[in-house]
């Protein structure tokens, strides 16, 4: 059966229409890990600075301990809504997975090598600066890519924070939080209901 | 370039509409590309299982009756496919001028 259509031009409709689809997903994990990054960090800070309990190092542990199931709750939800995934949403994705497994395995490895203080934090900021700056990029939401820089230079500031004053790297931290995942998550989720 | 060199496959304009969704799409579900091709269900269903015939896609089917879910994706001899259709059109037309 031969068919009479301008094949080019369905070919760029679709992709067009495909492009105005493309709804990011999981719009709340950002806030979601932004919150437990800031909180169990704050606590680490508190415990190891004012307190002096070394073991406030191993807080962070508490944060897939409750952020993995809230994630797969948040993610289940938005996949039933959601029909479609793009390859950049994937890249983006799969990004965040290398970057959380990185830290947390680093977290262990680093803790028992006595380096944590060294290299852990330091590597949190730059991860998460980086993770930010893609996701903004794919999102093309400026806020998001200012924090991920901001994220960035923090990780270079708690690199110099060594010796005495390491425990300052975890203030860092929940900084890079707030700049990077909180307040940009925040001002995406508006900008999708004020449909921006 | 003639004309008749084109994949018959893809030749037909729903079959080129998933194609080309599909292209841009990491992965999508049925209820998604209905919505897109503005297509029945019974003609899209057609159409998906003559590109999951030549190789061009991939189908996952889970669950059944109301609650089944179907996920298709692009392989990469569709995607071969898809630029040799897109090449050949591009060809046909530079001829033609």
């Amino acid at each position: 059966m031969e068919e009479n259509f301008d094949a080019l031009e369905v070919i760029a409709r679709t992709r067009g229409k495909v492009e105005m689809d493309d709804m990011p997903t999981g719009k709340k994990l950002f806030p979601l890990w932004g919150w437990l990054t800031a909180i169990f960090y704050l606590i680490g800070f508190i415990l190891v600075h004012f307190l002096h309990k070394d073991w406030g190092i191993w807080m962070w542990t508490g944060i897939p301990v409750v952020g993995i199931p809230l994630m797969i709750r948040i993610l289940k939800k938005d996949h039933q809504r959601s029909h479609m995934r793009t390859r950049r949403s994937r890249l983006v994705l799969d990004y965040w997975v290398f970057a959380a497994c990185a830290i947390g395995l680093g977290g262990f490895l680093f803790g028992f090598m006595g380096i944590y203080e060294m290299v852990e934090n330091p590597m949190i900021c730059l991860l998460v600066g980086i993770g930010a700056f893609i996701t903004g990029e794919e999102l093309r939401f400026p806020p998001m890519i200012v924090g991920g820089i901001a994220a960035a230079i923090l990780g270079i500031v708690s690199f110099l924070l060594q010796g005495d004053i390491w425990a300052w790297q975890m203030l860092c931290i929940v900084i890079c939080a707030i700049v990077s995942l909180i307040i940009p998550g925040y001002l995406f989720e508006n900008s999708i209901k004020d449909g921006i | 370039m003639e004309f008749n060199d084109l994949d018959p496959i893809l030749h037909n304009e729903l079959r080129l509409k998933v194609m080309a969704a599909l292209d841009s799409l990491d992965d999508a579900d049925f209820v998604y590309l209905k919505e897109l091709t503005k297509s029945t269900a019974g003609n899209l269903s057609v159409q998906i299982s003559k590109l999951e015939e030549a190789g061009y896609i991939k189908v996952s089917r889970s669950g059944e009756g109301r609650g089944s879910h179907t996920v298709c994706k692009i392989t990469p001899a569709g995607e071969k496919a898809l630029l040799a259709y897109q090449r050949a059109l591009m060809g046909y037309f530079s001829n033609k001028a």
